[in-house]
């Protein structure tokens, strides 16, 4: 109606026009603006569920090697393992109960067996680590020999690689 | 006009209103069954099973643990020519042809080729490249330590359920929930997660911590395994505790069994006896009855009884020892085991007090180790007379090992009878403690002076005049009681003539750290528990001393107190001296320079151990860091310091130190 009540007059401007329309093409505009991000926000969320399936798989693949190499080691140190490979390998023999030389404390109480493992000892937080086990053919070498090198790297990729 | 108009619109609101409806009906009344239709095309729930806990040693090392590994599985309609497939995937996987394509001819879209199989047997099957094989991930139990402690950890199914041993035990608590995660599945099959992750933590079992000391349990194993091979027992079993706290520090049982191979083994095989079996424990029962006697005052430790020459009529039985004695004193029928002896002292202490007695120490009560189908034991109340005399003896009535051996315990720790307990914790992944073994005292059985009276009886019986020569150690004092009881023939009914040989002994006797009990059932060759048992009972003890850093027993032969450092000294014949008292012979620096003080020796470039020597024979408290030769010592050679001065060795170039 009142669009036909202007056009008997000079014509509508074209500012008008475009001000009469401005508000229906915003509306466009914030409509496809909306739509556009809720588009891409779902194709985002599909990515990421992409991605965190991924990763996950990969963590899983993670730790599942860190379990399988967890159980390697336990099961390359197992006693009857470390038995065998000191004795057969390495020539080792367990220490007779007098070979182990127990030091007192000035106090006179916690005894700690001396050996060459205090170091490894302190790292598992247990005095009584079986380290010392194996040392008593490694007393005998000396005694031989007092300068002899001490046991390196060979016998101990022999050692590890024993179980394989 | 006005009339087209309103017809028009009319239709299209008819439009409109039906469109609307049909949307109300869609999106509000079948909402629920549309959903789920189009979920069930498109989202999957997508299992994540929860991993086992493991179960660790009292150091943390895992004695069974859960690793996913593959498992094959077919679709048979993708397969084409099933014989071939077969043909082609049985080989690599150790399945026979025939039996395969049976199995796969059976099934319409899924089947189960082979589950849980080795990781290079999955690369093989992948390599194949068979269309419609399929790999999947499925935990498995692993046991690293094979058949250490096999019997007590039990082993799980095919379906992951534990079924034995601790595994069932703590089936609720091991396996932990498996978590159901809703996620999508796109056509391609690849997963898509819309939830996101529930925290993987949640996804664990408990983890389960025992009492059970790895190599304490090895070294059990292997002298058990060793001794009941060569008498060709039928079974043996041994428990290491430690009387203090009462853990259970070994339990070991022969046969040995390897969880990770459960259907190997026949089911007695599988049977944890230490714990689970009753038996007759026999002459290592006189102990409990000597204790309560001497605790009740109704024999005195000098008392002379008379043991009647070997024979003894009770009523129409007649009671007999292995060696006719007269009068021995109450130390020398522990140290000779005298049933007749035996049997006059439960007299006279009487039937309430021995029944009453049995129960303070533990026997007929379940001793609570959490295991399933644990012993009771029985003690009945000895009604007939000669019923006093066989319990007095350990017949006619029954026990566990453990039980057995926490009973000794209880002598062991003056007195105290402590619970004996194998599960030191149960830890949920959050570190939520579950479950947590304590030491926990039951009561006093006997007076600290009377347990150690019968302990100091009881080391008279490793002495050569003893039953158990066999299980003494040079360097720790020993006590024990040897055990040698008639098997109940459950057939013919009455005794067989099948033995139990058992040997319990305490070590060192002068400050108890572990009780260790053997029994052997069945052997063949020997069947006195001196002779049979003892051997392993001194051949774990042996290992076990050294390895738990307990200073040897002062009255032993080895010198307790540090070492002359005079060359002289040849008395102390040990290998180790020699090796010191070499070097000292090299360098002689341990002059005294004045009163109370010492020079420190050089120590450069030995081995710790000889270190460690030279150290003591100078009078100086040894402190050693790293592993191999030394590098470096703190105060440095030939300072003069104060007598029994520390000093700090640092070695370096041994063998790299083990990681966790």
């Amino acid at each position: 109606m009142k669009g036909r009540s202007r056009s008997r007059g000079k014509g509508p401007s074209f500012g008008s026009v475009v001000l009469e329309l401005l508000p229906a093409a915003l509306l466009c505009v914030l409509f496809a603006a909306v739509g556009l991000l809720h588009v891409t926000s779902r194709v985002m969320v599909v990515q990421m569920g992409y991605r965190l399936s991924e990763l996950e798989q990969e963590g899983r693949a993670i730790s599942r090697e860190r379990d399988t190499l967890e159980l390697e080691l336990a099961t390359l140190r197992s006693p009857a393992r470390l038995e065998r490979a000191a004795k057969e390998l390495l020539g080792m023999a367990p220490p007779a109960p007098a070979a182990v030389i127990t030091v007192r404390d000035t106090e006179g109480k916690a005894a700690v067996p001396v050996s060459l493992s205090r170091g490894r000892e302190k790292e598992r937080a247990d005095p009584s680590d079986p380290a010392p086990r194996f040392r008593g053919r490694q007393r005998e070498r000396v005694r031989v020999d007092p300068r002899s090198p001490p046991p390196l790297p060979t016998g101990e990729r022999a050692f590890t690689g024993a179980g394989r | 006009m006005k009339l087209r108009v309103r017809l028009v619109g009319a239709a299209f609101l008819f439009c409109l209103l039906g469109v609307l409806a049909r949307a109300v009906s869609l999106q509000v009344f079948e909402r629920d069954r549309l959903r789920e239709l189009a979920e069930d095309q498109y989202v999957r729930q997508v299992e994540i099973p929860a991993r086992r806990g493991d179960i660790f040693d009292r150091r943390g090392v895992p004695l069974a643990q859960s690793v996913e590994v593959d498992s094959i599985w077919v679709d048979p309609s993708l397969l084409g020519d099933l014989g071939q497939a077969a043909k082609k995937l049985a080989p690599e996987l150790a399945l026979e042809p025939s039996e395969l394509e049976a199995r796969l001819s059976k099934a319409k879209r899924f089947a189960w080729v082979k589950r849980r199989v080795r990781p290079e047997e999955a690369e093989a099957v992948r390599a194949l490249g068979l269309p419609g094989v399929g790999l999947t991930k499925e935990p498995r139990r692993f046991y690293p330590q094979r058949e250490l402690a096999g019997q007590l950890i039990g082993f799980v199914g095919a379906d992951g359920r534990g079924l034995d041993g601790l595994e069932l035990a703590f089936e609720d608590e091991l396996s932990g929930e498996s978590m159901r995660v809703s996620g999508y599945r796109d056509a391609r099959g690849r997963k898509l997660l819309t939830d996101g992750l529930a925290d993987s933590i949640e996804r664990r079992g408990a983890s389960v911590t025992l009492t059970i000391d790895r190599h304490l349990q090895f070294f059990a194993e292997k002298a058990l395994s060793r001794a009941a091979e060569e008498s060709k027992a039928a079974a043996a079993s041994a428990v290491v505790l430690d009387p203090r706290t009462g853990e259970l520090l070994a339990i070991a049982n022969h046969p040995r069994f390897n969880p990770n191979t459960p259907e190997k083994s026949p089911p007695e095989g599988r049977r944890n006896r230490a714990a689970l079996d009753t038996f007759e424990p026999g002459s290592t029962f006189k102990s409990f009855v000597v204790a309560a006697a001497l605790e009740e005052g109704r024999v005195k430790p000098q008392d002379g009884i008379h043991c009647e020459n070997g024979a003894w009529d009770i009523g129409r039985h007649t009671v007999h020892d292995t060696h006719s004695y007269g009068w021995l004193s109450v130390g020398k029928v522990l140290q000779v085991s005298s049933n007749i002896c035996a049997a006059k002292i439960a007299q006279a202490l009487g039937r309430d007090a021995l029944v009453d007695y049995s129960a303070r120490f533990g026997f007929g009560e379940r001793a609570g180790l959490s295991l399933p189908g644990e012993g009771k034991g029985v003690v009945p109340y000895p009604k007939a007379e000669i019923a006093v005399a066989t319990q007095a003896f350990g017949q006619g009535l029954t026990a566990t090992a453990v039980q057995l051996a926490a009973a000794y315990g209880a002598l062991a720790n003056g007195g105290v009878l402590m619970r004996p307990y194998l599960v030191s914790r149960v830890v949920d992944p959050d570190g939520l403690a579950l479950l947590e073994g304590r030491p926990v005292e039951v009561r006093r059985v006997v007076s600290a002076e009377t347990a150690r009276t019968v302990v100091k009886m009881l080391e008279a019986v490793v002495e050569k005049e003893g039953t158990a020569p066999r299980a003494r150690l040079d360097e720790y004092k020993v006590a024990g009681k040897t055990g040698t009881a008639q098997k109940a023939d459950l057939v013919a009914g009455g005794y067989s003539d099948k033995r139990i040989a058992s040997f319990v002994g305490l070590v060192p006797s002068d400050g108890p750290r572990l009780v260790i009990l053997v029994v052997v059932d069945e052997p063949k060759t020997d069947v006195y528990g001196g002779l049979v048992a003892a051997p392993v009972f001194k051949e774990i003890a042996s290992a076990a001393m050294p390895y738990l850093g307990v200073a040897p027993s002062s009255a032993a032969p080895v010198a307790q107190e540090r070492p002359k450092p005079k060359p002289a000294d040849r008395s102390a014949s040990r290998p180790l001296s020699d090796a010191f008292l070499k070097v000292q012979a090299q360098d002689p620096v341990t002059e005294q320079v004045e009163k109370g003080t010492v020079r420190v020796p050089d120590l450069s470039g030995e081995v710790g151990r000889v270190a460690v020597s030279r150290l003591l024979a100078a009078a100086l408290t040894p402190r050693l860091t790293g592993t191999g030769r030394v590098v470096k010592q703190e105060p440095p050679a030939g300072s003069l310091v104060e007598k029994g001065a520390r000093v700090t060795v640092q070695l370096a170039g041994g063998l790299p130190p083990l990681r966790q």
